[in-house]
């Protein structure tokens, strides 16, 4: 094979791999583009500001409500499985482990079915179950990106700190406090996906036009605004929806770049 | 001082097997040592591969010992059998005793135990996510900040003691103007004193120190064998070596370790001047296997 030939197939190679990128990426800037072009139309400060059907308020503070008691269900628990798994092994641990797999492949309809079954038939806290449907979906992701991140802690970091003469559980917290970017990265993407999520919330917490009153009670989220609205006959309520939509891709982006510069800074020392 | 060289006969361990290939006498150094600890008919275990096979081993109050031997020998072993290091790797065993100053260490609590041992690794290992200072004092911190009294140390008399060790290990000139940067932003040689400075601050009364210097250029390890001089008024120290002349400069006995066992300890001078073992001559000069 002569040198012409091989310079003429790394060519091909190469332009076969930016085509099959940017095949990748029109449908990500076509829905990108849609969410704006049609968010936009609706987006001013009634829509931010006012209750349903002029606005969705509500939406906006719920979405951060169910999350942050998503997060006091799922953070404690999460990391402190993570830890069990991570540095305490054994057979018990390795279970665990194997039942995070599982329960990451489970169906986000399904935990909102689950969640109906448990916590709203039996209390009718319908916001709570909200927050337990999607604690359900990101448990195995904190627990999974908690146990990586103490895996790759050097283990001449434990060793150091129980030479020391440390006991047990501090030798832990410092493999815990070297992990913390890490752990705070996989909090951040997984909230970024449940924040999304609309199927756990349609049994659970659901849709209310009203302001939030509480976590035994209806609380609406932006997911399902987007959900409502768009099923709406007038086009107000359509182009509302898709006002949230954008507001929703907004914050879920803040997300992911906020994750992006703190794991940049991890690296600085 | 005499080293007394027990004869295959008299020997407690003499019904120990030797390695095949290698004429085993049991020696060890004199009854006239005064021993800060004092290893016994000690044999470790990782899984069914046996590391150590038995032997006694006094360690000399406020001396420097070396232990010297290729690698694979169980250096790092003996020193982590001797603050309960050991038992933390999946799968190790042992069996024998360890004394401190005639208590068992293996009776007591390992955490204890730890705390009155110290050990410095062959690798620094300062912690990334704490300041110089903060890595000073880690020790005291992870401890609880109890005093013996039952009263806390105090902030002010934290960073006291932050200071003070890190001027013993001869690091506070250095870093005084950055001790809030992290620890693990000094050069590889300051961190290796930063980690001698974090071992001081829990006051223990023996030093183990694994190849603390082979990730150190000559001038750093000049800087720790001149501390390791100074800190043996106070302090006990072994020290594991693969570099013939730091032995022969820093210890006053010298240990030879071959294949898990204890092939010869001696004074140092006797070591490397007119060792009792063709085995221990030829690993000093070289001339080995
Ligand atoms: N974690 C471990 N698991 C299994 N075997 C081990 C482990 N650590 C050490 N060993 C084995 O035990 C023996 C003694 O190891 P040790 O680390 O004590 O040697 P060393 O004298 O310190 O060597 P070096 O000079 O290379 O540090 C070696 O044969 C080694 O293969
Ligand atoms: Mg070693």
């Amino acid at each position: 094979m002569n040198l012409r030939t091989r310079r003429a197939k790394d060519k091909v190679m190469k332009s076969l791999t930016l085509v099959a990128f940017l095949v990748a990426i029109v449908p990500l800037f076509y829905v990108i583009g849609t969410v704006i072009s049609k968010g936009l139309v609706a987006l001013n400060w009634q829509a931010l500001g006012e209750l349903p059907p002029l606005g969705f308020r509500n939406a906006i503070i719920g979405t951060f409500i169910i999350l942050a008691v998503t997060w006091l269900i799922a953070l404690p628990v999460g990391i402190m499985s993570g830890v069990y798994i991570a540095e305490y092994r054994g057979i018990f641990a390795r279970a665990m482990s194997f039942l995070a797999d599982v329960m990451s492949g489970v169906p986000s309809i399904i935990a909102g079915i689950v969640s109906y079954v448990v916590v709203v038939a039996t209390t009718r806290a319908f916001g709570l179950a909200g927050s337990v449907a999607l604690s359900i979906l990101m448990l195995p992701v904190v627990i999974r990106s908690t146990e990586e991140a103490l895996k790759s802690v050097p283990n001449s970091l434990r060793e150091a700190s129980t030479a020391l003469g440390a006991p047990k559980w501090r030798t832990t917290a410092i493999a815990l406090n070297t992990a913390k970017g890490s752990i705070a990265t996989g909090v951040l993407l997984s909230s970024a996906r449940v924040m999304g999520e609309t199927a756990p919330l349609i049994m659970t917490a659901g849709y209310s036009q009203w302001e939030f009153m509480g976590m035994d009670c209806r609380v609406n989220s932006l997911a399902y605004v987007v959900y409502e609205f768009l099923r709406y006959p007038d086009k107000e309520r359509i182009a509302l929806g898709w006002s949230a939509a954008l507001i929703l891709i907004i914050i879920i982006l803040a997300i992911n770049i906020g994750v992006r510069i703190l794991t940049r800074r991890k690296y600085e020392y | 001082m005499s080293i007394k060289v027990y004869t295959q006969e008299e020997n407690v361990n003499a019904e120990l097997h030797s390695p095949e290939g290698v004429m085993v006498t049991e020696v060890s150094a004199g009854d006239d040592i005064e021993a800060k600890m004092h290893v016994k008919n000690l044999k470790a275990w990782f899984r069914q591969k046996q590391v150590l096979n038995g032997f006694d081993f006094k360690v000399a109050t406020n001396k420097i010992t070396a232990i010297i031997g290729p690698s694979g020998c169980g250096k790092s072993t003996l020193i982590r059998c001797m603050n309960r290091m050991h038992e933390l790797t999946p799968g190790a065993r042992m069996e024998g005793g360890v004394f401190l100053d005639g208590i068992d260490i293996y009776k007591e609590d390992s955490v204890e135990m730890r705390s009155r041992i110290g050990m410095v690794f062959q690798t620094p290992n300062p912690f990334p996510t704490m300041s110089v200072v903060d890595n000073a004092i880690s020790g005291i911190k992870l401890r609880g900040r109890g005093k013996s009294d039952g009263k806390k140390i105090g902030k002010d008399e934290l960073m006291g003691i932050g200071e003070e060790v890190l001027n013993m290990a001869g690091l506070w000139d250095e870093v005084k103007d950055d001790i809030n940067k992290s620890g693990a932003a000094l050069s590889g040689g300051q961190q290796q004193r930063l980690c001698i400075a974090r071992a001081l601050a829990v006051e223990p009364e023996v030093l183990l120190m694994d190849e603390p210097c082979s990730a150190l250029d000559p001038a750093s390890t000049l800087k720790i064998e001149e501390l390791m001089q100074e800190l043996k008024k106070d302090y006990t120290i072994v020290v594991v070596t693969h570099n013939m002349q730091q032995a022969a400069r820093v210890s006053d006995y010298t240990a030879f370790l071959y294949m898990g066992e204890l092939i010869e300890y001696q004074k140092t001078s006797v070591i490397f001047e007119n060792p009792e073992k063709e085995l221990t001559e030829r690993y000093i000069t070289g001339r080995f296997g």
